[in-house]
Parts: structure tokens; C-alpha cells; sequence
């Protein structure tokens, strides 16, 4: 259990959601300790600019998940295996090219978190 | 005629019945009108009797007439036509069921000579597909194989023919022997009845080597098996699944990769319709086989194919006549009404009968979408099939397979056009029918069946289905678990998942409590007791209020929330239910956002609700830099003594509401920035474009360009207004991006609003699921309009839709307007034809037709009157600045089109009208030969173009003249006042007008310039004119005498002495006669013995005014013995006459001159002045003039310009007045000279109260000399005279005195200046006017004021 997903009131407003697994933490969070889930290849940790460019301060709807693999929100939202913690419902934003060919490479189906993609992919 | 009329959609077939229809009366241009001998039933025409079509929706609507397909023989036909009356032919069109039928002509082919009229409706449009299939997309060739499935089906049958014309070898695949005996016929190599197990491999061994058919022509939909027959490289055609009883096949995909086949799609109505000229060249290439006698129709008889339903299908064709007889067995149910008409009975006996011909059509289509609920029908067939009675067997198959097709129709929109379909064809039936029995009778009964199933599935155990739909996505997400990332579609919840809650909470708190909900997850995951909650969410914007929480038990989900602040506990939690969970999660698509997309800000909040353009959006989406227009204050509004520091960092924490009210939106000003700020500023474009830094911000062109986050701005429900896109318009003055006014506005109009709409519109649903309901709007609430369906299914109901999805429906012939979306805006034109939506136009302006979306179009109805929600008329008058007027040339909804006074014509929105101008009557221009031009005048250009017209406005010395003969800028042309000359006056027109100047200047009238003055005496005492005897000068009592009886101001009663009547006439209109002699008695006569005798008459200063004042001089002149006393020296009062002259004269210049301060100045200070006014003394010749009486002209003459012209005189009088005149005119060129020449010093003042005084005086006098000086004089004229005086008392220390001397002495003093016999005359002038002087000098200083 990842602990410290708690967020005060205060910091609301630094809030920014990882445009691959929409997980929400702090700016600030993300530049200490990057993505819990994405880190591997996005290597946000460190790098302020990274950070910029993967994550999205606009983003829609939290959700905290204790369980990414039993909760069915978390199944639908495509949050199985990911570490518990708070995501959002929807993030708005582009991911870079280059990253986008990073993702691809380390093995991630990237399916962009804006709701641009659930109409195309419906049914297999 | 007799005709199978459904009036309403029937529920039984066996309910249908011939009845009497009138006969159809063909559509003169192109429509023939057949007789019809031979009928084909069709699986179309059974849903159609049942509404169960798609069509029934739109194109087929009860009443019409049954039957889709025909043979027939032409009755008539238009002149042009090539199918002369008599002509055999066959083809499809609603309405066949009946004795005759009117049709295009592109409907019907010629039967071949070779052909029966049975024959060629029997193969239809079966032979076009079939060869098409064949030809064009098999490309069978001479001696390859050809496998032919469900050969003794429609298709089937012209199949084989095609294929041995071609020289292939057929192998076909039947049910029966019956059929075999057929194909055989029909010249099949080879027969295979599919009934055995295994045929497939007997097909193969047909084949040489063993190896497989090159081609597979299948119509039923047995592709697996087609490919076991398949030789290495062959070619499937698929031309249905007829077969399939809906249920698709499977295909185990490696085989067309071990075989290399190519198995290809064929639809020949859809075909037809993306290529119709290909159509057109299978037709050609089918009836080129037919012609050579290669191809014949099966007829089956109808007895034989039922006793055998077994086997394959059924066969096409069905006619008519022929057939029912031979069917009757079938027929039973029918027989009765039919007997007396053949051809009736031909076409009942089919229907209920046999339904062959005819899936084809509509199973074209719907192959390909057969769909999981089909499967269900189909089984449920089976255990039907005993319970029907005394039908056919091979009926009920068809049912099977219509049940198919019905819920196909139901879904499947494509084929909206009749003809199309009947274009497409068949497939057919076979094998499968076997395998399948069959079911149910009636077509209704499947549906009953089919809601029967589902109903008793939905009952079923929901834990079932809920396993069985958890197994299904399970094993999806397992495969896809892995790797996957991102939402995984259809995760469905199901019953095995955690149930999920929905809790109120405070509004705005969502996050607050989600984040809560995380800390006490947090602190009570590392205990043993941690929260048995798995998620929970919000969603914020869409669903506030509320959060979700997803938990095994409602104690869990109690547990996590409790104490949880902004959580309404107390107000219940709700359960969603499994299937509305989905939607908790759906995400809304955001629009893309595109450069030039308006937007609003929302922050900062310097610029809230301001409008803004996408300037860029940058690659990670969330940025843009977007146009704002800038509020800014340079820095004008700083308290310069504030310490910045500390407020700079206060500010930061100050949020939202900056201080104070923020500066009005205003485009980036350069030189306002350099006034405070310089430092701030600095230039950074090159070139043209204006680039500015100012503090941290950047300015293109005046707007404010700034980066913002894409959350800081909305971009929904934008409302651009056009005032405030204009200055966005502005901005590039450069021409760099410069807003198309008309396009913008025509974008408004397109974005209807539910105001377009009015109850009683005809519109159509042309989008979301109602789309192609047709109805009238009811009424219209904000964006969703009412309407009541007045077509297909929903006719009646009134449904709500909202306006996006509406447009209105047009038809052909309407005018109509594009609106937008395409380069077409603003093309007016009539409608010409219409398809789906696209409707094409004949533009009135090109004579072109254009095509566009019926969306961009709006009944133009309104396009020939001008937008009823303007302001503004054409050819208002409107200023547009302090500097502009224009005159509207066009009005339209947002915008004007205008020609200013400078002759530019300009397009400007409403809102840059500053005010609207009314006409002033009074305006007055003259023209370059000094002659006065009014509204309405005629005048035409001198020089130039010399265009003429009528003058719409005067607006200082710019004429708007309008000629309707001129086509642009709506007739208007603008014209400097000094560049025309008045065609009226040209021609004469009395332009001494003078009662028309004296009213336009109330100055003159309080002087008794005109009649309205003269009621003071004459209100004393009893009107001299009652008694009188008078004539009437003009009107329509013209000549008639009469006697005054009584009078008031202006007006006498008089009696007749015709008529016996009295009359209420005008006094002007009266002259007086003498009642003896029948003399006419001047007025001025009349009392001339007063007048003449009093000195005061002289004092012309009345005459004068009398003469401008229009009409008054003339009188004068009439009266005989005044006019010589003007003119001479010697008259009545010689010594007056000159003294006046002399004196008032200059006085005249004087006034006249400049407004006549000036003159005076030279009057009292010397002759001199005179000899300066003698410029204008000259133009006073016209003055002279004046003596006689065309005291217009010199007055022309005398102020170079028509406003002094007026004033002029009327300055004269009234000391300030004057002035005012002068400076706009007259006084300006000539003025100056006087000026500098006479009058060294005078001040103003001193020129003031001259003036008044000459005039002044004189003007009692007539008072006086009128009515008789001895009466009224006293109290009445005394107070004008009296101002007078007191004017020059205190103003003109010594000059006025002296130069008021000088006049009263004028006339009294004149001589002073002329020498005249002045000495008696004024001897008495004092006495009333210098008389009055004391009484007013009390009121010494008012005189300015009280003159005017």
C-alpha cells in the first residue's frame, strides 16, 4: 500500500494525473518519486519537464481505489495491476510522440485516457 | 379499377381483398401508363401490406396500392418516349396490384420479343444480378467450372443459364429431384442434391482431377461448404444468406488461406446505387443473353414446388395469370373475390401463396447484418411449424425467413428508396429450409414469438446471465489484462462485482471527501482492520453532489464514510444498479479544439467572460495561446505612491476580483502604453505587423496574445456576439485575418436556436434516432421543439426533438437560401431536387445548380423583405461618428450596408450606428447656382456623370440624391450641394418661396413677418374685414362673392351670396371688393388711408419683411398706390419713401451683409461702412429687385449660402441669432472683409444692438400702419420696439445711439444719410417708436434673449 495518497485541501490546486494510468498526485509527487505505475518508462522522477509533458493538471473525476484488481471501477477505468491509490475518471492531454513510442516499447497498450478512444475500441 | 388498396397497414394477410381504386392518371413529362397483365409477389410486399418495412416508414404509407413488381402492356406514353403504346414491358414500381399503373419510364425495360410477359416478370432483376455476379465480379471464363448453390432458387436458375451461355460448365446444387429435372433443363452439367452428408466431396469428384469447382456462385450463404468445393485459386461470390435462416456462418478462416480463394461480397442495390452506370451496362449485358435467346424463365408450377416443400427453394417466379390458376390449391382463402378479375386473382393468389420471387430484394441487403436475435427466431421456427393449418409448407418457410427480414427491416435504414430495392435482388432460399422447418404462419406471429422469447430470457436467472456475460468479458480481459493499459472497453459490471453507492455530499466538496476517503484508507491499510471499501470516485462536473463507492456491503461502505465531513449520511445512499454503471464512468468526448475556434475565458479573471480566439493549440493539448482583445489601463489608473512591492505579492494571494472595475476592452494602443509605461513597452515585430512587449505580455495587432491552459476557458455555448467578434476583425487591419462579416453572420444564422422554428413548420429529424420522422412543429421550448408526426409509424404522436436534430423540410420548387457550410453562402435559388438530404438548387443569381445539406439551407422567404429584427430602414439616415453620416443601402440581420457622405459605401454592424438621423424638414442646400435645393428636389450632377435625382437628405453641403434607375448602392449617390443644379428651379418653380423661409425662422415671425404676427391689433377691436365683401381667389369656392360674417386670426366665415352658405375660408384667400362697384379694394387699400397717412407706414422695414416673408409684397404691390410710394420718392408718402430707402437700405446691407451687425457698425461708425457693404449691396441689386418683389433671388445673391440666406434675415432681427448665421455662412468669406473694413472696433455688443433696431423699430410701424397706428400701437407694439431701444441704450454707448438715431433718424435721421425729404416723415416715426423705448428700458439687458 502506497502509503500518502492523501492530498490536502491545500495542494488541490498542484494536482496532476499521469496521461498513461491517469493516476493523481501532486506535482511536486511526481517530480520526487515520478509515476508509481509508469515510472519504468516514463522516468518522470527528477525531471521537471517530463513531468510536464506526461502528466495533465486537467483532468476529470478521482477515484481511489484500494483494490485495482477486485474493484470493477478500477477494471473498467483499465486500472488492473496498477498500485492502489487515486486516479481520475478522465485525462485530458497529448502525450509527446517520443513518449508515446516509449510506452509502446516497454510493452504498454496506450489508450489515451481522454475519452477519445472509448468509442473506437468498443467491442473487439 | 380494382386494386389491392391498403388503406391501413393489416395485421392478417388473409384480410386483404381487391377493392376499387381510382385509375391513376400518369404525370404528364415522363410517366407511361401500363396495363398490367402479370404480377410478381414479392417477401417486400408482404412486409409492406404489413407496415413492417422500413419504407412504411416514409416512402410507402397507407393509402397505397400493393404490389412492387409487374408485366404489362403500355396504354400511353409521353411523346418522347420510346415505349410507344402497345409495347410489352415489364418491371417495378408500388402500386402493381392493381389493373393499371403510372410509372416512370425509367422504371419499366421492354419485354425481348422472345420472351412472355410472364417470363419477364418471373426473372425480374434476378438475371442482372446473376450476371453481374458471374461476369463482372466472378469473372468466370469459357470452361471453368461453376458451382451453383441453391440452383433452383430465382437466382439459381438464371445462374446456370448465364454460366452455359458463357460456355462454363455448371455444377448445381439442388434439394430435390424436382429440381434437378429443372436445372437439368435449364442445361446444368451436373447435379448435386445437398441433402445427402458429405455432398461436398461428390461435387469435387464432378471435377476433373478431383480438384474443386474455379467458381462458386453461392446465393444461400453456405460459404464453408463452398470452400470444401473450392479448388486452389477459386473465386466465391457471395450473394446472400438467404439460406441461413439468419444465422451466419462461421468460417474457419484458414481454409481461404489454404485454398488462396477469394470469396467476394456482391450487392447489386447498393452497387446500383454508389455506381449506377454500371447497373446500367449489366442490364445491357444480361438482355444481350436474353436477346440471343440464351436465357428462359422457370415458372414453377405453384401445386408442384408446395406438395415438395423439401427442397431447395423455392422458386422465383411467380406470375400471374398463369399461376393462379394452377395454384389454386393454394389459394383457397383468396379464391373468393377474385374470380372476375385475373389478374387480381393472379396477384391475391401470390401473395398468400408464394413468396418466392421476392426475398430477394430485401435480403440484399441484409445479409451481411443478421444479428444474435435472429438466432433466437430461427430456433424457435421449429416448434411452430406443426401448428399451421392448411398453408403451404413452403409459406411457412418463408416466414421463417421473413421473420429474418422483418427485424432486419426494422434496423436497417439504408434502403429508403423503393426503387433501389427493387433493383436488388434475391437471393434465394434453399437448403437450409429443410434443415430448418419452418415456423410460423403469419409474420406477426414471429414477432409475438420473438417478444415471447424475450421476455421469458429476461426472467431468466439473472445470476446466469450474469455468469455467462462474466465469463464472456472475463476471458477478453484476461487476455488482454497483461498489457494492457487504459480503459478496457466493456468491462461490464456484472452481479459478481462489488455493488456500488451513490452518496450525496456537499456540493464542491468531491475531491475534499474522495482525498478524506484516501487518508482513512491509508491510515487503515497498516492496521488489521482495513477498509473493505474497493474505490471510490467522483465526477466532479457531471455528477456533483455525489460521490460513488464500490463495496462488498453496504456496512463496509457505511464504515469508510462515517464521520466523513460533507457526507450526507442522512439522506440515504442509493444503490446503482448493475446496468447503470457503465455510465458512471462514460467520459465525454471533448471536441478538439482548432485554431480560430471562439472561446470564452474564464480565467484570468481580468478577462472572464471575454471572447477569445485559438490562436494555436500546443502539441500536449492542454495549452493554447489564444487572441484576447486587452483590458488594459497603461498603468493610468496606478497610484504612484503605492509601495509595489508588497502589493505585488498580495496580489497574487488576492485571487479573483481585481481591484476596482476592470478597463473597458480596447485593442492594444501604442501610444497609451508609451505615455506611462514605455518602459514596459518594446516593439519586437518587424515590418508591417505590430508586435508589441508589453510588461510580460505580447500584442499582435492590437489583441493580446496569451498562452492559457485549455481549463481556463470554455468552449461550449461561446454565443459569439457579433460586436464582439468585430474587433477581432479590427485587430488585422493588415489584412491578415480579416473577419468576413457576412460569413460570421450567415454562421449565426445557421446556428438556428429554437426561434426559427414556428408552430406549423414542416421538419424533419435528420439526425439521432428519430431520424427521418417527418412532422409539424407544436410548439418550441428554448431548443427543443415539439412536433406531431404526420408520417409513418409515429403518425399522431408528438414527440420532442431537439433543434439540432431538425431541419425543415423543403420541397422541390421552394426558395430557398444557403445559410452556410459551404462556399455557397448567401445563394438564393429554387429548390430542384431533393436527395436524402442534400437538395440541389438552381441559383437565381448563377443560373447554376448547386447542390448543398439541407441543413444549410432556410426558406428564403424572408430573403426579398429586409430582417424585421432591424433597426434601421433602408435609406434611414444614420451617423455612424461625431464626423460621418451614411445613408442604408441594404439591411440585413447583423449587418447594414451603408453609403456615407463621403460616397464610400461600407458594411458595418447595427452596433456601430451611433444614432439614426430623422429628415429635417427644413434642410436647405443651395445648389452652384445659388439656388435653393430642398428634400424631394430634383438635381442633377453638373459635370461628372451627370446623374440626377431626387434629394433624399441634405446633410450639410452633402446631398444623398437618390435615382432608381440606378442599379447600385440601392439608387443612392452622394453629392456635394455645390456640384448640382436644381433641375426644378430650371424649370421654373417658384422659388421665392418666401413663406417657407420666414417659417423656418421663428425670429422672423414674432416680427409680423408673416400673417401670424398681425393678430395682436387685430384681436383689438372688431375685425375690419367682417362686413366686407370678398371674393374667393382660389380653392374650390374660386370667384364666388360673398360677405365676411365673422373672423378670427386667420381664417373668415363667409357668407355666399351663390350658395346661401357660409363658408370657412382663409383670410389670404379672400380679396375684397368693393360691394358696388365690384372693384377690388386693396387690403393695404382698404385701410390705407391710415397707413398711407401715418409715416409708419413707410417704415418699410415692415414691407421688407413682409415681401420675405413670401406673399405679403405681391399684396403690397396689388395695392396701386403703394407700390409707387415704394418706388418712388413721390408716392403716398414721398418723403418717406426715399428716406426709407436711403435708410433702410443700408440698413438691409446691413443686416444683410453679415448678418448685419457689420452693416451697422459702418452705419454708425460711418458711411464708409457702407461703401464696404457696398459689395453686398450689389447682390442687393437683387434687393432692388426686391422692389419690385423677387426679393428671393437677392436674397440668394446676398448670402453666398442658403443657411444665411435664412437666418440672414432673420439674424437681422435678432441680435444673436445673427451672429450664429453669420458665421456659418456668408459672414465667413465676406464678413471677414467687412469686417476688417468697417469696423475698426465696434465690439459685438455694439453691433448687436444695432441691429435690432433698425429692424425692430421699423417693424411696429407696420403694425401700426396697418391697423391703424392710433389703437393698437400704444400697448401692443410697444414691447418690440421698446427692446429695442433699450438694446442700443445700453449696449451702444455712443455709435448705437447714433447709428439707432441715425436710423430712427433713419427714417427720421435717415436723411442723414440720404437727404430726403426725411424732415416730416420723421416727425412722426418717433413718436411710436421712439416713444416705446422707455417703457422697455427697464428691461434693458434682456434684449438678446427675448430677441431670439
Amino acid at each position: 500500500m502506497a502509503a500518502g495518497n492523501f492530498v490536502p485541501n491545500n495542494q488541490h490546486r498542484n494536482l496532476r494525473a499521469c496521461m498513461v494510468c491517469s493516476f493523481v498526485q501532486t506535482q511536486q509527487k511526481f517530480k520526487d518519486n515520478g509515476c508509481p505505475n509508469c515510472e519504468s518508462f516514463l522516468e518522470l522522477a527528477g525531471s521537471h519537464d517530463a513531468v510536464q509533458e506526461c502528466t495533465s493538471q486537467v483532468f476529470e473525476g478521482l477515484i481511489t481505489v484500494t483494490d485495482t484488481t477486485r474493484s470493477w471501477v478500477a477494471r473498467h477505468q483499465g486500472l488492473e495491476g496498477y498500485v492502489p491509490g487515486v486516479y481520475a475518471t478522465q485525462v485530458e492531454g497529448q502525450l509527446p510522440e517520443e513518449v508515446l513510442l516509449a510506452v509502446e516499447n516497454a510493452g504498454v497498450r496506450y489508450v489515451p485516457r481522454d475519452g477519445s478512444a472509448t468509442e473506437a475500441i468498443t467491442r473487439e | 379499377m380494382k386494386a389491392i388498396v391498403i388503406d391501413k397497414f393489416v395485421s392478417n394477410l388473409q384480410e386483404l381483398q381487391p377493392s376499387d381504386a381510382p385509375i391513376p392518371k400518369p404525370y404528364p413529362p415522363r410517366e407511361l401508363r401500363i396495363c398490367i397483365t402479370h404480377v410478381g409477389l414479392t417477401h417486400v410486399d408482404l412486409l409492406y401490406a404489413q407496415g413492417l418495412h422500413q419504407n412504411n416508414r416514409r416512402h410507402v404509407i397507407p393509402p397505397f396500392i400493393l404490389g412492387t413488381e409487374f408485366a404489362g402492356v403500355v396504354t400511353s406514353s409521353p411523346v418522347l418516349s420510346s415505349l410507344k403504346p402497345g409495347t410489352r414491358v415489364f418491371g417495378s414500381a408500388l402500386g402493381s396490384f392493381a389493373e393499371s399503373i403510372c410509372v416512370n419510364e425509367g422504371s419499366v425495360r421492354k419485354v425481348p420479343d422472345n420472351w412472355s410477359n410472364a417470363e419477364a416478370c418471373a426473372v425480374g432483376a434476378s438475371g442482372a444480378i446473376s450476371w453481374a455476379s458471374l461476369v463482372s465480379v466472378a469473372k468466370l471464363q469459357k470452361g471453368e467450372t461453376v458451382l451453383v448453390l441453391g440452383a433452383g432458387g430465382g437466382l439459381g436458375v438464371i445462374a446456370i443459364q448465364i454460366a452455359k451461355a458463357l460456355g462454363a460448365r455448371v455444377i448445381a446444387v439442388v434439394g430435390d429431384k424436382e429440381k434437378a429435372k429443372v436445372v437439368r433443363d435449364l442445361g446444368a452439367d451436373e447435379v448435386v442434391g445437398y441433402n445427402l452428408p458429405g455432398w461436398e466431396k461428390n461435387v469435387k469428384d464432378l471435377t476433373e482431377g478431383g480438384e474443386g469447382v474455379d467458381v462458386v456462385y453461392d446465393a444461400v450463404g453456405a460459404v464453408e461448404s463452398s470452400l470444401k468445393c473450392l479448388k486452389y485459386q477459386g473465386r466465391i461470390v457471395v450473394l446472400g444468406f438467404a439460406g441461413r435462416g439468419g444465422k451466419m456462418e462461421e468460417i474457419k478462416v484458414n481454409r481461404i488461406l489454404l485454398k488462396a480463394a477469394t470469396v467476394v461480397g456482391y450487392r447489386f442495390g447498393e452497387q446500383g446505387r454508389r455506381f449506377p452506370h454500371e447497373t446500367e451496362a449489366i442490364w445491357n449485358g444480361f438482355m444481350e443473353l436474353v436477346e440471343d435467346g440464351n436465357i428462359k424463365a422457370v415458372i414453377y408450377n405453384g401445386n408442384g414446388s408446395e406438395s415438395d416443400d423439401d427442397d431447395f427453394n423455392p422458386l422465383p417466379e411467380v406470375d400471374d395469370e398463369d399461376a393462379a390458376p394452377r395454384r389454386t390449391v393454394q389459394q383457397e382463402h383468396l379464391d373468393d373475390g377474385d374470380d372476375g378479375e385475373p389478374e387480381q386473382a393472379a396477384a391475391a393468389g401470390r401473395k398468400s401463396v408464394d413468396n418466392d420471387n421476392d426475398d430477394d430484394e430485401e435480403e440484399d441487403d441484409d445479409e451481411g447484418e443478421a444479428d444474435d436475435d435472429e438466432d433466437e427466431d430461427d430456433e424457435e421456427d421449429d416448434d411452430e411449424e406443426d401448428r399451421v393449418v392448411g398453408r403451404p409448407r413452403k409459406r411457412r418457410k418463408r416466414d421463417a425467413r421473413m421473420q429474418f427480414i422483418d427485424v432486419e427491416a426494422e434496423v436497417d435504414d439504408e434502403d429508403e428508396e423503393e426503387l433501389d430495392e427493387e433493383d436488388e435482388l434475391p437471393d434465394e432460399t434453399h437448403p437450409d429450409d429443410l434443415l430448418e422447418p419452418a415456423g410460423a404462419d403469419l409474420d406477426d406471429r414471429r414477432h409475438r414469438e420473438l417478444d415471447r422469447r424475450r421476455e421469458a430470457e429476461a426472467t431468466m436467472d439473472a445470476e446466469q446471465v450474469a455468469a455467462k456475460f462474466d465469463e464472456k468479458y472475463r476471458r477478453r480481459e484476461m487476455v488482454r489484462a497483461a498489457r494492457s493499459t487504459g480503459p478496457a472497453p466493456l468491462a461490464l459490471p456484472t452481479v459478481n462485482d462489488p455493488s456500488i453507492w451513490g452518496v450525496r455530499i456537499k456540493q464542491g466538496k468531491e475531491r475534499e471527501v474522495i482525498y478524506a476517503i484516501t487518508k482513512r484508507i491509508d491510515e487503515r491499510s497498516r492496521t488489521r482492520d482495513p477498509l473493505r471499501i474497493y474505490s471510490a470516485f467522483e465526477r466532479g462536473g457531471t455528477m456533483s453532489g455525489y460521490i460513488y463507492v464500490e463495496a462488498d456491503g453496504k456496512q463496509d461502505m457505511l464504515e469508510a464514510l462515517a464521520d466523513i465531513p460533507f457526507v450526507y449520511m442522512g439522506s440515504g445512499q442509493i444503490s446503482i444498479e448493475v446496468k447503470e454503471r457503465p455510465d458512471l464512468l462514460r467520459k465525454r468526448k471533448k471536441d478538439p479544439l482548432n485554431p480560430g475556434d471562439w472561446v470564452r475565458m474564464k480565467r484570468p479573471p481580468l478577462y472572464a467572460g471575454d471572447l477569445a480566439k485559438i490562436n494555436e493549440v500546443h502539441a500536449n493539448g492542454l495549452d493554447c495561446s489564444v487572441y484576447i482583445v486587452p483590458r488594459l489601463d497603461y498603468g493610468l489608473n496606478e497610484d504612484v505612491n503605492a509601495a509595489p512591492a508588497p502589493d505585488l505579492n498580495k496580489r497574487k494571494r488576492a485571487g479573483p476580483g481585481p481591484k476596482g472595475p476592470r478597463p473597458p476592452q480596447r485593442l492594444f494602443n501604442e501610444a497609451d502604453a508609451k505615455k506611462r509605461h514605455m518602459k514596459y513597452l518594446s516593439q519586437t515585430g518587424s515590418g508591417g505587423t505590430k508586435h508589441f512587449q508589453y510588461k510580460s505580455d505580447e500584442y499582435v495587432n492590437g489583441l493580446l496574445l496569451k498562452d492559457v491552459k485549455i481549463s481556463h476557458f470554455i468552449t461550449k455555448d461561446v454565443n459569439a456576439q457579433m460586436s464582439e467578434m468585430q474587433l477581432f476583425g479590427e485587430l488585422s487591419v493588415d489584412g491578415t485575418e480579416n473577419i468576413d462579416l457576412a460569413a460570421i453572420q450567415a454562421a449565426q444564422k445557421a446556428n438556428t436556436t429554437g426561434s426559427s422554428y414556428v408552430p406549423g413548420d414542416n421538419v424533419e429529424v435528420y439526425d439521432g434516432e428519430q431520424k427521418g420522422v417527418l412532422g409539424t412543429t407544436v410548439s418550441v421550448t428554448g431548443d427543443i421543439v415539439t412536433l406531431k408526426v404526420t408520417e409513418g409509424l409515429l403518425k399522431g404522436q408528438t414527440i420532442d426533438a431537439p433543434v439540432k436534430t431538425l431541419r425543415k423540410l423543403f420541397r422541390e420548387g421552394d426558395h430557398v437560401k444557403v445559410i452556410g457550410g459551404s462556399k455557397y453562402v448567401d445563394e438564393v435559388g429554387m429548390v430542384t431536387k431533393i436527395k436524402d438530404d442534400k437538395v440541389t438548387l438552381l441559383s437565381d443569381s448563377t443560373q447554376q445548380e448547386i447542390t448543398v445539406f439541407s441543413k444549410d439551407l432556410k426558406r428564403a422567404a424572408d430573403s426579398a423583405t429586409v430582417g424585421n429584427d432591424s433597426d434601421y430602414d433602408l435609406y434611414d439616415l444614420v451617423q455612424l461618428d461625431a464626423a460621418t453620416v451614411a445613408c442604408v443601402i441594404k439591411v440585413d440581420r447583423e449587418i447594414l450596408r451603408v453609403i456615407d457622405q463621403n460616397g464610400s459605401v461600407r458594411t458595418i454592424l447595427h452596433s456601430q450606428v451611433s444614432t439614426k438621423l430623422d429628415k429635417r424638414r427644413n434642410a436647405v442646400a443651395t445648389d452652384r447656382d445659388g439656388s435653393e435645393i430642398r428634400h424631394d428636389d430634383t438635381v442633377k450632377e453638373h459635370g461628372g456623370e451627370s446623374r440626377q435625382g431626387r434629394v433624399l437628405y441634405i446633410h450639410r453641403s452633402h446631398l444623398f440624391v437618390q435615382n432608381r434607375e440606378q442599379p447600385e448602392n440601392g439608387g443612392i449617390f452622394v453629392v456635394r450641394s455645390t456640384n448640382v443644379t436644381t433641375m426644378a428651379a430650371k424649370s421654373g418653380r417658384a422659388q421665392a418661396a418666401g413663406p417657407d423661409l420666414s417659417k423656418m425662422n421663428p425670429t422672423l415671425m414674432p416680427t409680423g413677418a408673416n400673417g401670424n404676427a398681425m393678430p395682436p391689433p387685430r384681436s383689438i377691436g372688431r375685425d375690419k374685414l367682417i362686413g366686407k365683401t370678398v371674393t374667393v381667389r382660389k380653392g374650390p369656392h374660386k370667384g364666388l362673392l360673398g360677405i365676411v360674417k365673422d373672423t378670427n386670426a386667420d381664417e373668415a366665415r363667409v357668407e355666399l351670396h351663390t350658395k346661401n352658405k357660409v363658408i370657412t375660408i382663409k383670410k389670404d384667400l379672400l380679396s375684397i371688393k368693393d360691394p358696388i362697384t365690384g372693384n377690388s379694394i386693396d387690403f393695404s387699400g382698404k385701410f390705407a388711408n391710415r397707413s398711407r397717412g401715418t409715416p409708419n407706414y413707410g417704415p418699410g422695414g415692415a414691407t421688407p419683411s413682409r415681401e420675405w416673408s413670401g406673399g405679403r409684397t405681391p399684396g403690397w404691390g396689388a395695392g396701386q398706390s403703394r407700390v409707387p410710394s415704394w418706388g418712388t420718392p413721390s408716392g403716398g408718402a414721398g418723403g418717406r419713401t426715399p428716406g426709407w430707402n436711403s435708410g433702410r437700405t443700408p440698413g438691409w446691407n446691413g443686416a444683410g451683409n453679415d448678418g448685419s451687425r457689420t452693416a451697422y457698425g459702418g452705419n454708425d461708425g460711418s458711411r464708409t461702412a457702407y461703401g464696404g457693404n457696398d459689395g453686398s449691396r450689389t447682390a442687393y441689386g437683387g434687393a432692388t429687385a426686391y422692389g419690385g418683389d423677387g426679393s428671393r433671388t437677392a436674397y440668394g445673391g446676398f448670402s453666398g449660402s442658403r443657411t444665411p440666406g435664412g437666418p440672414g434675415w432673420g439674424s437681422a432681427p435678432s441680435g444673436s441669432k445673427t451672429p450664429g448665421h453669420n458665421t456659418s455662412s456668408h459672414s465667413a468669406s465676406n464678413g471677414a472683409s467687412y469686417n476688417s473694413n468697417s469696423y475698426p472696433a465696434p465690439t459685438p455688443s455694439a453691433y448687436q444692438a444695432p441691429t435690432p433696431a433698425p429692424y425692430q423699430a421699423p417693424t411696429p410701424a407696420p403694425y401700426n400702419s396697418y391697423v391703424g397706428a392710433p389703437t393698437p400701437a400704444g400697448p401692443l407694439d410697444a414691447p418690440t420696439p421698446g427692446f429695442s431701444a433699450p438694446t442700443p441704450g445700453d449696449t451702444a454707448h455712443h455709435p448705437t445711439p447714433r447709428g439707432y438715431g441715425g436710423y430712427g433718424g433713419g427714417y427720421g435721421a435717415t436723411p442723414a444719410a440720404a437727404p430726403t425729404p426725411g424732415a416730416p416723415t420723421p416727425g412722426q416715426w418717433p413718436d411710436t417708436p421712439w416713444g416705446a423705448p422707455e417703457t422697455p428700458a427697464a428691461t434693458g439687458g434682456d434684449e438678446d434673449p427675448r430677441y431670439e
